[in-house]
């Protein structure tokens, strides 16, 4: 008479399986629509031989119920009376998450209506350029518009952070209208610093509603770049055009950002629901492997059991992913290591009066504020590599 | 028969100007 206590698990049906998650570890998996009635009578209470003549019934042949409560067991969905904790999903990471605010107060935010404003905005953001093409950045203008490489970094590198902290705010609140909860933390893309936003609690709800909380990060975005639009179309101050050219320039970078799903940015994420995939990320490395040749034995077996969904968007996705990474490296060799060096001469120039000299400290101020991301991004990634021999 | 498990990626959302 043994019967088995589960841990509040989400239950979501996607197509012919069933996406079966803990919303407090994080740890989701999907499994036949077998194991979603096995998991729902356990839930009932029902005892395991119950459950078996259950699912035998369902199944028309045996099922091995004590193989899959011990496989339950293993994934932390059987409820031991611990209280479990979330595995890291980055490498500088909150390990709470993060409820704050109700959802009632925020759900007018992400309701239909409100998308349908966003949308709007966004149409409102086009015709803009289209009417004012003057308005779209020019990398030689606006990049460093302040002449001064120092006075750039004091204004731009905190309006830059601010905004990308809005951003994620964003997806936060999108998340709660929804009834889920994130958490955040620091983590890198190959040599680039990111602000990040763990969704991972977004598979547990229906396909429909994972578009809002992904896409929240970039409905601030729009709003951001629509008063900024608006403000310069209000504004003849040259200065105040200027700044505002700045932030436009920035947004639109981070619109550019989203697109490079190789980089696994919100509409990698989008991309991932739209396709049906669970586990792309991983089937599309070891495609890669395979592509080449480097396929062990216990990859080749991981692959097999991929999902069709999965294996069928990693074949391509594999290539996107290998151009865009290329791509990466060609842009930082291009564009950025010559700014940085550009940064570093003006930062060596200004502090070779020595730290006597107030301009000794702003100058070595400025160029942490423009290269501290890229040198933290490097830490990670040499930390990643030291954890993992 | 067995019920076989297939494990489900993290969501990550980001954002970056740089």
């Amino acid at each position: 008479m043994t019967t088995v206590r589960l841990r509040p698990l989400s239950i979501v049906p996607e197509g012919e399986e069933v996406l079966v998650g803990d919303p407090e570890t994080g740890t989701f998996v999907t499994i036949p629509a077998i194991g979603g009635l096995v998991i729902e009578a356990l839930t009932r209470g029902a005892t395991i031989d119950e459950v078996a003549a259950e699912a035998e019934a369902a199944a028309g042949q045996p099922v091995d119920i004590p193989a899959f409560v011990a496989t339950l067991t293993e994934l932390g969905f059987v409820d031991d009376g611990s209280r479990p904790e979330a595995a890291a999903t980055a490498p500088i990471q909150g390990k709470r998450w993060v409820a704050g605010v109700s959802e009632r107060v925020v759900r007018p935010l992400f309701g239909r209506v409100a998308w349908c404003c966003y949308a709007a905005i966004a149409v409102f953001c086009v015709a803009v350029f289209v009417v004012r093409p003057d308005l779209f950045p020019s990398a030689a203008r606006d990049a460093f518009p302040f002449g001064d490489i120092g006075l750039s970094a004091v204004l731009l590198v905190p309006f830059s952070m601010a905004t990308m902290a809005l951003h994620e705010c964003g997806h936060w609140l999108a998340a709660r209208a929804a009834g889920l909860r994130a958490r955040f933390g620091v983590d890198r893309r190959m040599m680039l610093l990111v602000f990040e936003t763990d969704l991972t609690q977004v598979w547990g709800v229906p396909r429909k509603q994972r578009y809002s909380p992904l896409l929240g990060g970039m409905a601030v975005d729009v709003v951001l770049l629509g008063a900024l639009l608006a403000a310069s179309l209000a504004v003849d101050d040259a200065a105040v055009s200027a700044a505002l050219a700045v932030g436009i320039y920035l947004k639109l970078a981070g619109f550019l950002w989203q697109c490079m799903v190789f980089l696994r940015t919100d509409l990698y994420a989008v991309m991932v629901n739209l396709l049906g995939c669970h586990n792309l990320w991983r089937v599309k490395t070891l495609l890669l492997r395979r592509a080449f040749g480097r396929l062990s034995a216990a990859e080749t077996e991981e692959l097999a059991s991929a999902s069709a969904a999965d294996r069928r968007a990693g074949s391509w996705f594999r290539w996107v992913w290998l151009a865009g990474f290329a791509g990466v490296l060609g842009w930082f060799a291009l564009f950025v290591l010559p700014v940085v060096a550009v940064v570093l001469r003006w930062a060596a120039d200004g502090m070779s009066a020595g730290p006597l000299a107030g301009r000794f400290w702003y100058c070595l101020v400025c160029a942490a504020l423009l290269l501290g991301p890229y040198l933290l991004a490097a830490g990670l990634a040499v930390r990643e590599r030291r954890s993992r021999t | 028969m067995t019920i076989e498990v297939r494990k489900v990626e993290s969501v990550k959302a980001t954002g970056n100007d740089a």
